[in-house]
This record gives structure tokens, sequence and C-alpha cells, in this order.
């Protein structure tokens, strides 16, 4: 160990005098800000490298986030369709309809492994030079290279990049919960969840979020009795109130427990089992909960170890992210940032944008992210999906408001479907009539609310997107059916 | 009526002149109008073209003329009734300072007879001191037109000329009879890069409050922007050199289970008797890894759409250059009449066929020499699929059809 670590300080030592390689732009990071970052530098011309000590691109994103919790959701939601569903449908399975772990786990492994892999050819189409290892400041105009352990196709030995620009993209971890130790066996994390070996028969989650609402979807349809705790009164995060209070009705009639308002005092895992100590925020009543599984799922936090941010004098602000300007810069203006490091919403699709406007933003001074218009998504059953304002927000700063509201039970492709839970809810200009929000639970929420996204980024008026032509049947006219609810009245409801 | 586009700066300018109209002495009822800024760094534009003539009285949002910056042509509007005296600068004057006296104007009901025009020079001067203090924000596009700016904050637009209408706004303009051009010239859009929105309209037809437009674009605007206020910023220690957690994130992947899908064939071929099998064992192989390779890029090179992109087509097919099968294969030697391997005893299949030639002897070798016949091989080739590509299978059955040519 000893024998490592001064061997490492020569390496930086004789690294300070030269540099190995020289790049126009170098990103640190290869999630989905990262790596969008280094692809859009290289179509605009520049020489980029991108920097990843994962072992493979894709981020929390692809690795341990987005696509493995969808590959799990969408498995487990077939099953159960097939196992309460398929009858009343008109399928007879013989047999049983079981779930295979291992099986399960081995698919989702195989898509994330496949995803990973279409990024690796991406950067070679746009031949960018990817680094495996540790990314950390020498300077402002250095980045250097450090081999990690055990990881494949890491660099051999310390290699400094110099380069004109740097993105920084380095994400996020799971927030720890204080007092409670993950092992990431019977108490885990995120990353645990998606690759547990059974299904635990109890399973807690703390937090009422996205990510816990997802997982406790998912092992509430694979058989686990799912407890949540949140600490708040209500679930979903940022969710819009009315929407949050139906997906939390829908979710507790597939059997999910939710306890709101209540605080964990402390969970500790005593053999085979955890247990849990809660207490109600109001009357502060305790109770015990026992568990074979607890998921901690309180949040993420910005993740920048090892990235020697202090070295260069960059700064972070009390929640630890990196201080940026609204173009992306850090204090050194050839330094930007990007993603869940950085302030706004921890979500690919906001760091994908991010990356790209960056980038723009070095090569021509202009770059566009609309932060009022990124969608936010839930992949349970029924899907939630939220874009703009909330009517709390809107509330809050004394908008006046119209609110028009179209239920899926309504829609003729959802009755076919026999998956008529939810609506789509419009907020719009009480004068203007212009869209200021759309929130939607329902069947395939998450494809729809991109039309809201289109129209809120146009500025369009509910009248717009009523007098478009949908498809029929589609749930999409469940869409327009909102629309013209808000500004007039729907035609089939 | 006009109201639409003038923005902070004019109007602030217009508030100015007024005063400066109303508290200087009634003898010179005129007041000079000035070359105005349309953004902070501007310091000199032309003038495209005056709206008014001498002597027309404009009311208040009337369009008094278009400047012209090397950004754009932006329209400055008056915003309190009143005449024009006199104009200096026509149209077409190209770098007018800002600032500079461009016209004089009076109070509308002025006699254009009894007004006099004070000196040009008198009144340049005192200019700087009259510039408004409050200038629009700096907008930070630099080399883009000024379709990048805000509405709200920015010099004012002008709607999209090219704009593609919305169906609210086509329908609305239909019915109060107003032409597209028509809406492009007086209606101020606040949608992004110039469009026109229903809100615009219905405040330009009055059927909604006038303001209301505004108010909704700069609420929405205020959430474009990430918050970055109040920021408090928490100095970093050095870290200490901990083991990056993002290996835990790693997924620790497991081998899968594969159910193994086997292509087996036995193809049979002839050599010259004089081969050494362990030479022929070694140009099987390079045939069989020529034609292994040949399989694999078979897909790729064969397509010349020029919609073709490697990039992907590897999405699709995934890992282009992983091998979506591995062959094993076994060289064995048919024995036939002449046993190669055992030259020097008869085997079984000697004694039963009664070969009686094949009897050991030198002479015997020296014949196989100079007179050489054939062997037969046999090759036993076993492809296992790496079934998770989809095209593994093709590129396989490809594989065995190349090895079906095999020839010596």
């Amino acid at each position: 160990m000893l024998r490592s670590v001064s061997s490492k300080r020569s390496f930086s030592v004789a690294s300070r005098l030269f540099a190995n390689k020289k790049h126009e732009v170098v990103v640190i990071g290869g999630g989905p800000g990262g790596y969008i970052a280094a692809i859009k530098a290289a179509q605009q011309g520049y020489d980029t490298a991108c920097v990843e000590k994962r072992g493979r691109l894709g981020g929390t994103c692809l690795n341990v986030g987005c696509i493995p919790s969808k590959a799990l959701l969408n498995n487990s939601q077939l099953f159960h369709q097939m196992k309460s569903d398929a009858k009343g449908r008109g399928i007879d399975i013989d047999g049983t309809v079981n779930i295979n772990v291992a099986n399960l786990q081995k698919h989702k492994d195989t898509v994330v492994k496949q995803l990973t892999g279409g990024i690796e050819m991406l950067f070679k189409k746009h031949k960018i030079a990817y680094y495996k290892g540790e990314g950390s400041f020498e300077d402002t105009t250095h980045v250097k290279v450090s081999p990690v352990d055990g990881l494949e196709g890491s660099v051999k030995e310390e290699t400094v990049l110099e380069t004109e620009k740097v993105i920084v993209a380095t994400g996020s971890e799971v927030t720890p919960f204080p007092g409670i130790t993950i092992d990431e066996e019977r108490i885990i994390s995120s990353t645990g969840a998606l690759s547990l070996k059974e299904i635990p028969k109890r399973f807690t989650i703390i937090g009422g979020g996205i990510i816990g609402l997802e997982m406790a979807s998912v092992y509430s349809r694979l058989g686990s009795e799912v407890t949540i705790v949140e600490f708040q009164p209500q679930i979903g995060a940022s969710m819009d109130g009315e929407v949050a209070k139906a997906t939390q009705k829908f979710l507790k009639k597939q059997g999910i427990n939710f306890k709101l308002s209540t605080k964990v005092l402390s969970g500790v895992r005593e053999g085979e089992v955890v247990n849990i100590e809660v207490e109600a925020v109001k009357d502060g009543k305790k109770e015990k909960l026992q568990a074979d599984a607890l998921l901690v799922a309180v949040g993420r936090r910005p993740y920048i170890k090892g990235l020697n941010a202090e070295k260069i004098g960059l700064e972070v602000d009390k929640r630890g992210r990196l201080v940026i300007d609204d173009q992306f810069n850090s204090k050194h203006p050839n330094i930007k940032v990007v993603g869940d490091v950085t302030f706004g919403p921890m979500l690919a699709h906001k760091a994908e944008e991010e990356g790209v406007a960056a980038v723009e933003y070095f090569k021509t001074g202009h770059g566009h992210v609309n932060y009022n218009n990124i969608p936010s998504v839930m992949y349970s059953h029924p899907e939630v999906a939220w874009t703009g304002q909330t009517e709390e927000q809107l509330k809050e700063a004394n908008i006046k408001f119209k609110v028009g509201k179209f239920p899926f039970i309504a829609n003729s492709r959802a009755k076919t479907n026999s998956d008529t839970e939810g609506f789509v809810k419009i907020l719009i200009d009480e004068k203007t009539e212009r869209i200021l929000g759309a929130h939607i639970i329902g069947p395939n929420a998450g494809e729809m609310i991109a039309e809201a996204g289109l129209a809120i980024e146009y500025g369009a008026s509910a009248e717009d997107v009523a007098r478009v032509c949908h498809a029929h049947p589609t749930l999409s006219e469940a869409f327009k059916e909102a629309a013209m609810a808000a500004y007039d009245q729907p035609l089939n409801f | 009526m006009l109201r639409a586009s003038a923005s902070r700066s004019v109007l602030l300018r217009s508030i100015l002149i007024k005063n400066q109209f109303h508290s200087s002495a009634r003898a010179s009822a005129v007041q000079p109008f000035l070359m105005p800024a349309m953004s902070p760094t501007m310091e000199k534009g032309g003038i495209v073209e005056w709206a008014v003539k001498v002597g027309e009285p404009f009311s208040a949002g009337d369009l008094l003329l278009n400047v012209e910056t090397d950004k754009s042509q932006i329209d400055v509007e008056a915003l309190d009734d009143g005449k024009i005296v006199k104009i200096l600068e026509n149209d077409g004057a190209k770098d007018v300072a800002v600032g500079k006296t461009i016209a004089f104007i009076a109070d509308v009901n002025d006699d254009m007879n009894t007004i006099v025009i004070p000196d040009v020079n008198g009144t340049t001067t005192k200019s700087p001191d009259t510039e408004p203090v409050t200038t629009p924000k700096v907008v930070k596009a630099v080399n883009g037109s000024t379709q990048t700016f805000k509405s709200t904050d920015g010099p004012k637009l002008k709607a999209d000329n090219n704009q593609t209408m919305y169906p609210s706004v086509l329908l609305e303009l239909e019915m109060n009879g107003i032409s597209k051009k028509e809406a492009i010239k007086n209606i101020e859009p606040t949608g992004r890069n110039g469009r026109i929105l229903k809100g615009d309209v219905l405040s330009y037809l009055g059927k909604i409050p006038k303001d209301s437009a505004q108010k909704i674009a700069s609420y929405i605007k205020d959430f474009e922007k990430l918050d970055l206020k109040n920021i408090e910023i928490k100095t970093l220690e050095p870290s200490e050199d901990e083991k990056p957690s993002s290996t835990a994130d790693t997924v620790k992947g497991e081998q899968p289970i594969k159910e193994d899908i086997i292509l087996s064939e036995n193809i049979v071929f002839h050599v010259k008797q004089n081969v050494d099998y362990e030479q022929l064992r070694k140009s099987l192989r390079s045939y069989i890894d020529s034609a292994y390779h040949k399989a694999h890029r078979e897909s790729s090179s064969n397509i010349y759409s020029e919609l073709y992109d490697d990039a992907f087509e590897s999405l699709l097919t995934q890992d282009e250059s992983k091998a979506r099968f591995k062959v094993n294969f076994e060289l064995i030697k048919v024995e036939t009449e002449q046993a190669y391997a055992q030259p020097h005893s008869n085997d079984i299949f000697d004694l039963l066929s009664n070969n009686s030639h094949k009897t050991v002897d030198l002479e015997a070798n020296d014949n196989r020499n100079t007179a050489p016949t054939e062997s037969e091989y046999l090759v036993s080739l076993s492809v296992k699929l790496e079934d998770q590509y989809s095209d593994a299978l093709d590129k396989a059955e490809l594989f065995m059809s190349l090895m079906r040519q095999l020839q010596f």
C-alpha cells in the first residue's frame, strides 16, 4: 500500500513537467451529461477526450439508474399482468407464471451492456479519446488521469491531458441516511435494489420520491410486502399535489403501504432482518418495523471525489454543488460544469441538455436550456409525468389559471386496453390561455409528456394543442381533450 | 393605434423628453428627439425610415421611425402624443451617434408657424447627461441575431416575418380580418424567437388586458433559468485520497447462464496425400479464420446505401466488433485405402477390404510420393452462437457456406 502511494507521488512530479496528451476539450465523466457533451464537442470540431472511472460509459443512469430500473419495472409489470390480468383478457395460462430472479437480472444486465457498448461505438465514430481512469485537476488547463485498481482497460500510468477547455460532469451518488449503514445486502441503496438476488418478503423503503416509488412498484409486483416511510406529508417530491394524491391512491390499491409524515429514527441489521424505528412527525408516536430489506432512497448528492476541485479553487455551495453562472462557467471560464454535480434537478435528460449547451457556449457563445420545461417521469403503473408549472407553484405566485382535466376512463384506447387509471391535467393562463404546465398520470404518460414539452417550448395555447389532429384511437387523444377542457369543453367527457 | 415594441430605453427616453418639454419654458415648446440606444452597447445606428411626416401629429404608441443597428431593425414608438416639427436625420441616414438630435417634436396643439427651433448643437451636447440611467440588461448573445432576445428584457422585437402561425393565432386573425402581414407588423410577440402567441393577439385585439401576455411571459421567464441566487459557498476541504465510491455503484455483472446454440457440420474434402497433417491443420485454421472474419464483416461491407451509417447499424446490431459465434473444429483423417497415419501397419479396414498393396515397404512410400493419390479428411465444425446478437445465426450460416467451399 505504502509503496503504491509513493510511486504515485513520483509520477505526479514527473507529470507536472510535461503533458502526455493534448486535447482541445476534456470531459470529466462519461454519464449522460459528459458523454453527450463529448459527442457534441467532437461534432463541433473539437479534439475531444472523455475521462471515466467507472469502466463503463453511461454513468449512473445507464449502469445503476434509469435504464436498469426500467428493465425491472417493465418486466415486473409484464409478470404482474400475466399473473393477474391474463385470464380476464382471454389468455389462459396452463401451469403457473413464475418470476426467475436470476434471469430477470440477466436480461437487465444484457440491456445495460448493450447500451454502454453503444456509447463506446459512438465515441469511436466521433473519434473521441476515451480514457478509463480517474480524472483530476492538476491546474486549470491540465487534467490528470490516474489508473484505477482493478478496472479493466484502465490507463496504465498517470497521464496528463493538456487542454484548453474542460467540462466537468462527475454526477452524483446516493445520499446516505445518517446513522444507517448501507451494506447492499439487507440495507441497500438504489444500486443494491437493482440487483437483489431474491425477493424480500418484507421490503421497507425510506423516501417516497421517484426512486423509492419505482422500486416499491417493482418489488410489490414481484410479491414483496412494501412499506414506504416518507418524512413529508406527500409522496412524489415535486409532483403536482393532486397528481401525487392520485398516485398514492393507485399505489395503495396495488398493496403498497405508506407511512407519511413519518421520521426514521434508526435502521439496524440484526442477522437476516432489519429493525427500523420510526416516529410520527405530528404526535411523536414511535413505532417499530421489521423488514427483510431496507432501501434508503432519500436522494442523491453531487459527486466530486478525486476531482481535486479544491486545487484549482472551484467553489461548492453548502449542498456540495459546484457553483456555476448562467452559462455553466465555474470560476474559471474555460471550465464548465453540467449535470447532477451542479444546480438544478438531477435528471439524465437535464444533464444532456446542459452538456450540449455547454459545448455550444464554448463554440458560439449561445446555448439553450429551458429549466421551466424539463419533464419528470415516474415509471410506476400508471406512469406519472409532468413538465412546466404545478398548481401549487401557480397559486403561490398568484397567477390566475384555468385547469383542463380529462380522465383516461373516457379515452377509447385506454378503455380498449383495460388500462384506464389516471387523467391528464393541463394548466393554462387564465387570460392568454398559454399552457403553463401539464401533469399526466396514466398509461404511457412518459411518452405523452413530450407533446406537452413541445407545446410549452413554443408557448402554445391550449387551443393550439386542441386544433392539432390526434390519431384515433390513441391515448394521446386524452391530452388533446384535456387541452380542450382547459379553454373550452372536452368532446368526449 | 400602435402599441408594441417600444423598448424600455425608448420608453424612458420619451418620458424624459416629455419632462423636459413640460418643465422648459412654453416659449421654446419644442423638444429635441435624440437618437435612441436600442441596446446598452449600441453606439450608433442608421435610420431606416420615418413613419411620420413633418407636421403630422402622432399619438402614444404610434410608430415614429425604424432604427437599424448592426443586429436588427427596431421600431421606435411614441409614448405620448406629439407632432414632428423637423427631421434632421432623414431616411437612410447611417452611423448616427446615439444621443444625437435626429428630430424636433412639439406638442400636438402647437402651431407649426410659431414654433422656434433651437440650435441643434446646443441640445446635443446636453444629451449625454439626459441618458436614462437604467439601461436594459445586457443580452449576452454576441454574434447571433436579435431573435434570441427575450421580449421582456431586451429591446422589444418585431414578430418573426417567416413564422408559421399557430392555429389559434390564424383563426383569431381571420375572424378579425387582420392579414398576416399586418399581424407581423403590429402585434408584439411574446413567444420565443418572435413568435406571435394567442395571448398576443388577444391582447392586441383588446379581448384581454393589454399586459396579460407580457405578464405571463415574464413569469415563465423566471423559471427558464437556473436559480443561482443566494448561493452559500462552502469551502472545500482538500480531500483525502478516498477510494472512488463509484466502483461500489458498478453493477457486478453476474455471469449469465447461457443455453448454447451450436451449429455443427462435417465437411469432407480431399487433399494430396503428401500433405502433412500438421501443415494441413494449419492451413485449415487459417482458412477458418478468414471465413470467420469474412462472415463477421459481411453485413456492413455489403451495404451500399448512402443512408448506411456505421454507428446507427452498430446500435441496432450492437457491438459490431464482438464475436457472433465461436468456432471449434477437429480435423480427422478418414482412413481410406491409404492409411497415411499408420503407413506401416494394416488395420482392420485393410483386412476387410483386402487391400494388400498397403503392406508396408519403402517402395510403397516412394509410390505415394511420386504418384500422389488423394486422401480424404473430415473437418468436424462446431459453431457456438452468441445468441444475444440477432445477427449471430445469419453470420454463422454465412460462415458455414464459406466453409463448404473449402478446397485445397
